[in-house]
């Protein structure tokens, strides 16, 4: 959780960091892209007088400056700086900030917005230099925290995506423009996006531009058109980088004088001036725009020329015994002239409609084809010079195909098409051409038996059917034509026939040459048998495409068929019923629910291959609690685990485990190893194997790494997998040195989406199965975060699908399950600090307690237990900090093991687009979350308390249960309004401290939970362990049957224990202090 | 070819017979920002309909004077070159004299009856119309003219009218014969333009071929042009006016090499004004250039600064550890 510790420390110090960017593109006679930004740390703006005329636009009141841009974002401190006047929608406070800007003030206005014009100022980016910067430098990753980009920064950095696909792809041309008098002339790279693919993008972009894009304007003018705008962009911006990247192939120029070399060279200087006569230009300029006029002749916005291959028909006769006809002499194929609709491609006109019809307009199911004749001579023109058959039927007077022989066809398919196509025809080619059952493919055929696994473990520690991942499996690659395996003599048959279109009992199929010389050099070298590694046959089966042989050659695969009990691996993990569900452990207490049963099934199925298995369920759904039912499962299948388990978590959640293994599966032994007091060598050694878990934390994994990697483990499972998401930290590479037979991984991040961290993870699971972290970024991270590759997240879906589980609570199986209400206790631990003022509070409050009595005794008591309360919330509040707090060095959540878990859910209960409830019985506790919070999560944060009033309460309530982009916390005090507050907005709810009073804390709860309430609630409640707060925990729910009776509503009773009792009740057990 | 004179020479009459330059009149001064013919000793790349326009010319004319303009053409003597609506071709070209000579042609247009006869020709076949409509002169063209019993080029003197300012009696002289070269380049460009010296606009060819095709005929509607896009005003509702009109997950980019290499210059072929070399091979290195640049940028790892400075207390602060 990177983000939030940052903050955290920034927020510590007092600053709240919200900036919104901003990019804003001036298409005019030098344009450049303006960098600017909101700034939430501003004072809020004044209110203004409206005037009907403002003489000019002033300043805008919370625009961040150059400077603080330069600061702020690095790697900018080159850039110049710049303004632009904007018409921005705004009310009697100014312009009104966007809807991503968070930001506290208040901005009531009565009146609707109107559009005024202010002048921002920020960065001037060359458009040389705007590809790096909105690709790179702003992608959403590696901006610094509480800064994020605005609608529009994020339109433009997609269109500089564009910009650079079409410098990847080449579609430029080296274009000629000449001004209004002729005198002055530009060399200039022009993108060319005219495919139907690029005119539908370019389309959706202009409908997607932001409205504030076209912001700049003349009032009175209109503002400028979206597609200008976006046209005027790609143009700057590919001519900038094209000039500046060709420049290392920059031409000499030969002979000054020459007005087509200087055109050239201008291609490469800086300027693009290209120096000649106004009549040398002037032809220039009309042999230019002749040779482009090439680019239109295949068809317009409306229309297109449109060509179909046909095979010809089969001549049963010519066929040998094996079902073999090579396109023989005779074989006629034809290639049909049509035209096709640009809005509807399935709408064509065969050519002999159209020299039927008319000339000037022909009207055709609703469609209206102007000169449809002289369109499809055009382009048939433009063919002829690529395909000499076309060329040939026009000798008629009225074409209406083209004459093939097989040879020509496949010419025509592999070669000419192509490039027709990118021309912008219609290409109708025969449905069979490039599928798989048309054209050489392998076929992979994967084979496994136990006994071969069997074998290798020799002795008898691994059960049947048990197999480590580095397993082997048996492979046999075949040469196949669709369904059909080809035999030897087969295949060498069609390579004698020496053509590349053949038909094969009845069907076409193409055979590509280079396929084909494939295909004999696998026969010749018999590679195609052997051994491959587990993880490299799932790779295949699961997600390859292409089979790269050992001398380059590439082949498709057209299937994967596996035996034996990989297949049934493959198919346990694409299909889900398959897979065995096993029984609840007899040990287990507590009822699990049937999709945990399924979790735990799961991880268990992955276990006897093998592999790696990442549970990625929501938070709260009962990860915990499906991994503990595992270990439970193999402890009572085998009477004992081999070895133990290690389970590594952060330190904060080291004694919740220990807890909740207690309280589910008693009979698994546990051993925390945490602490200055933990054992070390041999003493450890001995106490690990007698436990079945060790609990440890990162830190602890760290520092006695060398220790722990001795030990062969059953099983690692790593709690909180983000924690491990940086490959090259020294915790994931300890992590992935552990000796074990099997792995988990526990996160409750939808780990699919960051994929960096997905590798990481992946890497610890099931090594090398993803491949290298450097062939993972280039095949599937850049190409998905950064370019929105679909294909590529379709192809890491089917890879990872079978080992990620996850599942979230709206899930239809899931919420079912859940009961509305469901309650659980998150145990912290103190801080040094917090345990230091704790004993020294319990001395000295005992002392007089022990010499006091009555009415004074009972007020001790209040005192003693408030002090401790206050402790255990955080140092900060027992010793009435406040604000100081903020300014010291030291991180606020450092200081408080409470508040460090606390902000650890919130993150992700955040992340996950939930809104939650903290009550504090202390009303300074939550000023102190108020003021914190915002900084550490990146978003608003409310306080309500008794001395709120009614008008801002009633705001407050509105703003949590109705607004999108508002608050996400809302912290309350338990006191706050006895009157119903309607939260049902929230499905989280955090009791921070507790008030010993059940009664009283549910009906808090119960805010939150009322009727209209759709989700179901979590209710988290945080217990400090070792403290008073565990002891009276224990006792009250020891005691819950008779509490309400005893108990009342105050916390009364506590004054009623002896010195005794409380002592006990008081006393810190230090061992859950954390290090 | 007859020559009108529009002045005497107060000189004595020339001796020049041999190189265009040493006529008695001086070497031609200096012409900056001329055009320069792209006519070249066996040049490969001149299009085939050019060396026609000049064999033809060659056939009507002393060669050697001919050759005479050429020098003056390569040199970009030629300052303008201008086509007139009626068919009129003018010319300024720069001599010995400080001030440029000028030159006009006249080819003398078909009768009507003669295009008809042409035009009949060229439909018989779909390939005349197909090239010309795609900007190439068809190659077969003169004998779709010679079936009509015309010639497209000029074939006879009368078929030719020249005026030249110089002084030089000279038939033709060097500065007509340099516009010829030059017309050579345009008609490369411009097939249709051999046409319209000759009587017909590209329009009127093309619409009498539509005629003959199809006997309805309407008058085509006027290539519609390009509405252009009525911008949307300003919304001045906050959340519309900041937010995007479409989600943009919904737009996808490729950011791959292209599938074949130099596809724009592949589909408009070599252009042929680019003489001294393929205009493919020129520009493909930068290109390529361009296409690797751009593919390493677009893969680029971030400026890693910000995240690494975060890493390392991240790290520790990683369980909360204070002073650790």
């Amino acid at each position: 959780m990177l983000r939030g510790r940052c903050a955290a420390r920034l927020a510590g110090k007092g600053k709240r960091v919200l900036l919104v960017l901003h990019t804003h593109w001036n298409g005019g006679d030098h344009p450049r892209l303006l960098l600017w930004a909101e700034d939430s740390s501003a004072p809020r703006p004044p209110a203004r007088k409206r005037s009907a005329a403002t003489p000019r636009a002033r300043a805008h009141p919370f625009c961040a400056t150059p400077a603080r841009l330069q600061a702020v974002l690095e790697g900018t401190t080159g850039l110049g700086k710049g303004k632009a006047e904007l018409t921005l929608p705004s009310g009697r406070f100014g312009p009104l900030p966007s809807p991503d800007l968070v930001h506290d003030w208040d901005l009531a206005d009565a009146e609707p917005p109107r559009l005024v014009e202010w002048v921002v100022s920020g960065l001037m980016v060359p458009p040389a230099d705007v590809p790096e910067l909105l690709s790179s430098r702003l992608a959403p990753a590696s901006l610094p925290p509480g800064v994020v980009l605005g609608a529009d920064a994020r339109f433009w950095r997609l269109v500089s995506g564009l910009a650079l696909e079409a410098l990847a792809k080449q579609e430029l041309v080296p274009d000629l423009t000449v001004d209004g008098d002729g005198t002055k002339a530009l060399a200039r790279w022009r993108p060319v996006l005219d495919s139907p693919m690029d005119a539908s993008r370019l389309s959706r972009l202009a409908q997607a531009m932001p409205p504030v894009c076209r912001a700049a304007h003349q009032p009175g003018q209109e503002p400028p058109a979206s597609s200008a705008l976006l046209k005027s962009f790609l143009d700057e911006v590919v001519d900038a980088l094209a000039r500046r990247w060709a420049s290392s192939a920059a031409l000499q120029i030969a002979e000054r004088q020459d007005p087509v070399q200087q055109w050239l060279g201008g291609l490469f200087s800086d300027d693009g001036r290209v120096r000649a006569s106004r009549a040398q230009l002037q032809a220039l300029a009309h042999s230019h725009k002749a040779w482009l006029r090439n680019l239109r002749l295949a068809g317009d916005a409306s229309y297109r020329v449109a060509l179909r291959l046909e095979a010809p028909l089969q001549r049963a006769a010519a066929q040998d015994r094996a079902g073999l006809h090579a396109g023989a002499q005779g074989d006629e194929w034809h290639l049909h002239y049509l035209l096709q609709a640009a809005d509807d491609p399935s709408l064509l006109l065969p050519a002999e409609l159209i020299w039927k019809g008319g000339g000037t307009v022909l009207e055709h199911v609703g469609h209206r084809f102007d000169r449809p004749q002289e369109r499809l001579l055009a382009g048939l023109g433009y063919a002829a010079r690529l395909c000499p058959p076309i060329a040939a039927s026009l000798k008629a007077r009225h074409p209406v195909a083209a004459r093939l022989d097989s040879q020509g066809a496949y010419t025509f398919m592999r070669e000419t098409a192509p490039l027709l196509e990118g021309a912008g025809f219609g290409l109708l080619v025969p449905p069979w051409w490039g599928k798989p059952g048309a054209r050489l493919g392998v076929r992979l055929r994967l084979h496994a038996s136990p006994d071969r696994v069997r074998s290798k473990s020799g002795d008898g520690s691994v059960s049947p059917g048990q197999l480590s991942y580095r397993s082997l499996v048996g492979f046999e690659w075949q040469v196949a034509v669709g369904d059909t395996t080809l035999s030897h003599e087969e295949f060498q048959s069609l390579v004698a026939l020496k053509s590349p279109l053949v038909q094969i009992r009845g069907q076409w199929v193409q055979l590509d040459p280079e396929q084909v010389e494939a295909a004999v050099q696998f026969w010749q070298k018999q590679q195609a048998a052997g051994e491959m590694e587990l993880p490299e046959a799932l790779r295949l089966a699961l997600g390859g495409e292409v089979a790269t042989l050992a001398d380059g050659g590439q082949l498709p695969i057209d299937s994967v068929e596996a035996e034996g009990w990989l297949g049934e691996v493959l198919r346990g993990l694409s299909a889900s019923e398959a897979m065995e569900q096993l029984p609840q452990p007899a040990g287990l207490q507590g009822q699990l629910r049937p999709y945990q049963r399924y979790g735990f099934s799961w991880m268990h199925f992955l276990r006897r291959f093998g592999l790696g298995a990442c549970l990625a369920d929501d938070m709260g759904l009962g990860k915990t609690i499906e991994t503990i039912a595992l270990l439970l499962h193999e402890k009572e299948r085998q009477g004992s685990l081999p070895a133990p388990a290690l389970l590594v978590c952060p330190t904060s959640v080291v004694t919740n485990w220990q807890r909740e293994v207690q309280r589910f599966a008693p009979a698994l032994k546990t051993l925390v190893h945490q602490g200055s007091s933990r054992l070390r060598g041999e003493e450890f050694a001995h106490a690990a194997t007698a436990s079945d878990i060790v609990l440890t934390s990162f830190a602890t994994l760290r520092q006695d790494a060398p220790m722990l990697l001795r030990l062969p483990w059953y099983a690692v499972i790593v709690d909180e997998a983000q924690n491990i998401k940086n490959a090259s930290t020294q915790q994931a590479r300890a992590v992935r040195a552990l000796p074990a037979a099997f792995r988990i991984a526990l996160t409750g991040t939808p780990v699919e989406n960051r994929l960096s961290e997905l590798w990481s993870i992946m890497s610890f699971l099931n090594p090398g199965y993803l491949g290298s972290q450097d062939s993972f970024r280039k095949s599937f991270a850049i190409p998905i975060e950064r370019y929105g590759d679909e294909n590529a997240a379709r192809r890491l879906k089917q890879l990872i699908g079978p080992l990620v589980l996850r599942r979230v609570k709206t899930d239809p199986t899931v919420i079912q399950d859940l009961p509305e209400k469901q309650e659980s206790k998150v145990y912290c631990n103190l801080t040094e600090e917090q345990a230091t003022l704790y004993e020294a509070v319990v001395k000295t409050s005992l002392e007089r307690v022990e010499t006091s009595e009555g009415i004074e005794r009972r007020g001790l008591v209040l005192s003693l237990l408030m002090q401790l309360k206050q402790i255990c919330n955080h140092p900060a509040q027992y010793l009435h900090q406040g604000e100081a707090a903020a300014r010291e060095p030291r991180p606020l959540a450092s200081r408080s093991g409470k508040l460090a878990r606390l902000t650890d859910m919130l993150e992700e209960v955040v992340a996950e687009g939930d809104r939650a409830l903290v009550f504090t019985q202390f009303a300074e506790m939550g000023q102190l979350l108020r003021d914190y919070l915002p900084g550490a999560l990146g978003c608003p944060a409310l306080f309500l308390h008794g001395g709120t009033p009614a008008a801002k309460r009633d705001e407050m309530v509105a703003r949590f249960q109705g607004d999108d982009g508002g608050p996400m916390v809302f912290v309350l005090s338990l006191k706050a309004g006895g009157t119903g507050l309607n939260l049902t907005r929230a499905s989280r709810v955090f009791h921070f401290d507790r008030w010993w009073n059940p009664a009283v804390e549910d009906q808090a709860t119960d805010r939150a939970f009322r009727i209209g309430q759709r989700r179901n609630v979590q209710v988290y409640k945080f217990v400090t362990t070792g403290t008073v707060e565990e002891m009276v925990d224990e006792m009250i729910e020891s005691k819950r049957g008779l509490a309400r009776a005893i108990i009342g509503t105050g916390e009364q009773w506590l004054t009623e224990l002896s010195t005794d009792a409380l002592r006990d009740l008081v006393r810190l057990r230090r061992n859950a202090v954390e290090e | 070819m007859r020559q009108k004179r529009r002045s005497r020479p107060l000189r004595e009459p020339y001796q020049s017979e041999h190189d265009g330059y040493y006529d008695g009149f001086g070497r031609p001064r200096e012409a900056s920002g001329g055009i320069k013919a792209r006519v070249q000793r066996g040049a490969a790349t001149s299009n085939w309909w050019s060396k026609r326009w000049l064999q033809a010319l060659n056939r009507l004319i002393d060669p050697g004077r001919l050759q005479r303009g050429r020098s003056y053409a390569r040199k970009g003597q030629v300052l303008t070159l201008d086509e007139a609506e009626d068919g009129l071709v003018t010319a300024s070209v720069q001599g010995s004299q400080p001030r440029p000579y000028k030159v006009t042609i006249r080819l003398r247009p078909l009768t009507d009856e003669q295009w008809q006869r042409v035009i009949n020709a060229l439909a018989s076949q779909a390939a005349f119309a197909a090239h010309l409509l795609a900007g190439t002169m068809p190659e077969d063209i003169e004998q779709a003219f010679a079936a009509a019993g015309v010639s497209l080029f000029p074939d006879r003197d009368a078929d030719l009218e020249t005026d030249c300012s110089c002084p030089d009696f000279a038939n033709p002289c060097k500065h007509i014969a340099a516009v010829y070269y030059l017309l050579a380049d345009r008609f490369d460009e411009d097939p249709f333009m051999i046409f319209r010296l000759r009587g017909r606009t590209q329009d009127e060819v093309l619409a009498e071929l539509r005629r003959l095709r199809t006997p309805e005929g309407s008058a085509p509607p006027d290539h519609e042009a390009e509405t252009p896009e009525a911008p949307l005003p300003l919304d001045s509702d906050p959340s519309r006016f900041w937010a995007l009109g479409l989600p943009l997950d919904s737009i996808a980019l490729q950011l791959t090499p292209p599938v074949v290499e130099l596809p724009l210059l592949k589909r408009l072929g070599d252009p042929p004004f680019v003489v001294h070399a393929s205009l493919q091979e020129i520009l493909a290195p930068a290109y390529r250039a361009i296409s690797e640049a751009a593919l390493a940028a677009a893969f680029a790892e971030p400026d890693i600064a910000i995240a690494a400075s975060d890493a390392a207390p991240a790290e520790s602060a990683g369980d909360r550890e204070p002073g650790a």
